[in-house]
């Protein structure tokens, strides 16, 4: 019996710990999660007054929808874009910041500036880059006898420019964690490898680079689950378009609530995203994980 | 040939000098163990052998070339890590073949020294592991079945048994001394315990501060320390020494002990002073090792000058042995005797000593003053089969 009510105890005193940030968990996640996926069974736009249950409307309305597809496929080649290449470049910019072992400090800030810049400031900076005739951008391009290219207002420029300014934008924020992943690879081992006398090459297939892939991982997720969440840069520099060539999903999700009101379709996009994220997490981690050395 | 020579061999890192001119010879076949304190600048010595730290000044000689300039992987050497440097990520059998491997030595020539290897070492059933499921024993086996598939006649370690715990390390003292007598293989060994030093080594280097005091086998290096550090460095109990003034009149010479304070005086053998050419006066350090002080019956005739009656302050009995402690003016001293002594605190015992266990240094430079002397007699017992 005594047993039983310490245990009931130690459970009341851990409920009670984690009930402040179970009660807005509750509030601000699971409830909007909740309402989102009720709302996508319902026809909540400007033409119905009360929302009213519509069953699977909305997501059969979605699939004959253009702009839906166009949006999923440029989202996609835009994580296809940008997650390889930015997971690339920060393993290579890592490896290089770790060896530089002078100015390490001032290569780090250098290669990591870009990911303490707000993103509004980061698109504003690159509009002016990216401004036709006048931009940075086109005047290197003039010695070239191209200056009269339109980055932005270009159906087939404009994805290649987004997916530059991201993958600018967050390979310093993920060499950071391949230092981390740097620092933790004892020096003994490349001191061992050096005594066989193994290339760099070797080296980094054999040793650092299995060694670091709970990194890979991790960055890899965070990078696609990125490349769905950015809005901030349509906002400012081209609103989607032109004509939908570098609208995202998430952007156009904004778009459908809040500019063209209608809540119930909004809701189905949402619950779309959600779900094609958590598949690839799963994928990630359920299929790769196994593969993969931890500590 | 893989006799490795160390000629005025530095280290700087920056203005700060880690390594100091030491030099030796070490023959092939050999067991040399680097020992001294923490900090003295043993790995580094070790590593500007293996070619992971470079020389500052002064000449690395490998089978009588020069190898200042020749990576690790070009000196024919391998090296076992103090961590063991085992690669988490790959098996047993992989951790053990990366070397030859990467040196594209051919499969059927792997396989053969992956099975002697792992024979020897009484790994063969681990080979499938990852490091992260053996116990510190045995990755330490791994890491040394390393440096024999490697088959380079040089194996360099550092602090390889720190690791482990107690037990396992006395046992893997003699593992790694017959492997390398087995394979005669040259080794230069780092440590800072002196026990391993003793036990293991065919000679021995003592380091202070980056520079050398002392290079010979452990007995000699036991018996005859080079000077006070040295002295107080080897031995478990470590030497006990105590101020004194060398006191010579005539017919009689020995020391007074300055910190006692009824100033005893202990009169040594005619033949010390003079030669060793001490003057009156001179204050000396007086050492004598734990186990040269031994107790006398207190029937038997004492010979005043060559024992001390002291008053016990703690006794360890240790089943079998036992360690006394004493005080002798402001020094606690250690005497370890045979057996079980059922003494307490504050008996009076009488200890007394052979006259050719006592070591006398200079109390300013710390320098042995019977080496000079001449005392090399002192001939290591042959052991009796
Ligand atoms: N990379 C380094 N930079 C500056 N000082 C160092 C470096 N490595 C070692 N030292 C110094 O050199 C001295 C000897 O170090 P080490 O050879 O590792 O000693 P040991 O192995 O005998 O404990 C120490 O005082 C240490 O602080
Ligand atoms: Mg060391």
């Amino acid at each position: 019996m005594g047993e039983l009510r310490a245990k009931w105890k130690v459970n009341v005193y851990a409920w009670l710990l984690l009930l402040p940030s179970l009660i807005f968990l509750l509030l601000f996640t699971f409830y909007p999660v909740w309402q989102t996926v009720i709302l996508s069974f319902h026809q909540a736009d400007l033409g119905s007054p009360e929302p009213f249950f519509n069953g699977i409307d909305n997501y059969k309305q979605m699939l004959e929808d253009d702009v839906f597809w166009k949006v999923l496929t440029n989202n996609l080649w835009f994580a296809l874009g940008t997650v390889p290449t930015s997971v690339a470049l920060a393993l290579g910019m890592a490896l290089f910041a770790n060896k530089a072992l002078r100015g390490k400090g001032f290569i780090r800030t250098a290669y990591f500036y870009p990911t303490v810049v707000p993103m509004i400031a980061v698109a504003n900076i690159w509009l002016f880059i990216y401004t036709p005739e006048y931009g940075a951008l086109s005047h290197v391009m003039d010695w070239f006898g191209k200056g009269d290219m339109n980055w932005l207002g270009d159906q087939s420029n404009v994805m290649w420019a987004m997916i530059f300014m991201v993958i600018w934008k967050e390979a310093g924020y993920f060499m950071i964690f391949y230092l981390a992943g740097l620092q933790n690879i004892s020096q003994e081992l490349y001191e061992s490898a050096a005594m066989e006398g193994a290339s760099a090459w070797t080296v980094f297939r054999r040793v650092t680079f299995p060694l670091l892939m709970p990194t890979t991982m991790f960055v890899s997720i965070i990078a696609f689950t990125n490349s769905f969440k950015l809005v901030d840069h349509l906002v400012i520099m081209t609103k989607g378009g032109p004509d939908n060539a570098s609208n995202l999903l998430l952007y156009y999700i904004y778009e459908t609530a809040f500019s063209f009101w209608d809540q119930g379709m909004a809701s189905a996009l949402t619950i779309v995203m959600v779900v094609l994220l958590l598949a690839v997490a799963a994928v990630q981690f359920f299929g790769l994980d196994k593969k993969i050395h931890y500590n | 040939m893989a006799e490795v020579e160390l000629r005025r061999i530095s280290k700087m890192y920056e203005r700060q000098q880690v390594v100091n001119e030491v030099s030796a010879i070490i023959a092939p076949g050999e067991f040399f163990v680097l020992v001294g304190p923490s900090g003295c600048g043993k790995s580094t010595t070790l590593r500007m052998i293996a070619g992971l730290e470079e020389i500052s000044a002064g000449e690395l000689l490998i089978g009588g070339k020069r190898v200042n300039e020749v990576p690790p992987s070009g000196r024919n050497i391998s090296m076992v890590f103090q961590n063991y440097a085992l690669y988490p990520h790959l098996t047993v059998k992989d951790n053990i073949l990366f070397g030859l491997q990467v040196r594209k030595v051919s499969k059927q020539d792997q396989v053969k020294r992956l099975e002697h290897a792992a024979e020897m070492l009484g790994i063969a059933a681990l080979l499938n592991r990852k490091p992260k499921e053996l116990s510190g024993g045995q990755r330490q086996r791994v890491a040394l079945g390393r440096a024999i598939v490697s088959q380079h006649p040089i194996c360099l370690m550092d602090e390889p048994l720190s690791n482990l715990d107690a037990k396992l390390r006395g046992h893997m003292r003699t593992e790694i001394r017959q492997l390398q007598q087995e394979l005669g293989i040259t080794m230069i060994y780092v440590t800072h315990d002196q026990v391993e030093a003793m036990t293991m080594g065919d000679r021995m280097m003592v380091l202070r501060d980056g520079e050398v005091q002392q290079v010979g086998r452990p007995l000699d290096v036991y018996n005859h320390p080079a000077n006070l550090f040295v002295a107080e460095f080897t031995g478990a109990p470590p030497m006990n020494t105590t101020q004194a003034v060398w006191r010579s009149n005539g017919a009689q010479s020995g020391v007074e002990l300055s910190d006692d304070p009824s100033r005893r005086f202990l009169p040594l053998a005619l033949g010390f002073g003079p030669q060793a050419g001490i003057k009156d006066g001179t204050p000396v350090v007086l050492g004598l090792r734990p186990e040269a002080l031994q107790p006398l019956e207190p029937g038997a005739v004492a010979d005043e000058s060559r024992s001390l009656l002291v008053s016990v302050q703690g006794v360890e009995i240790l089943g079998s042995e036992t360690i006394v402690e004493f005080k002798l003016g402001d020094k606690l001293w250690k005497a370890k005797w045979n057996g079980q002594w059922p003494c307490r605190r504050g008996d009076l015992v009488r200890v007394g000593f052979a006259l050719e266990h006592v070591s006398l240094f200079d109390s300013q430079s710390g320098k042995n003053l019977a080496i000079t002397a001449g005392r090399e007699k002192g001939e290591i017992l042959r052991c009796v089969q």
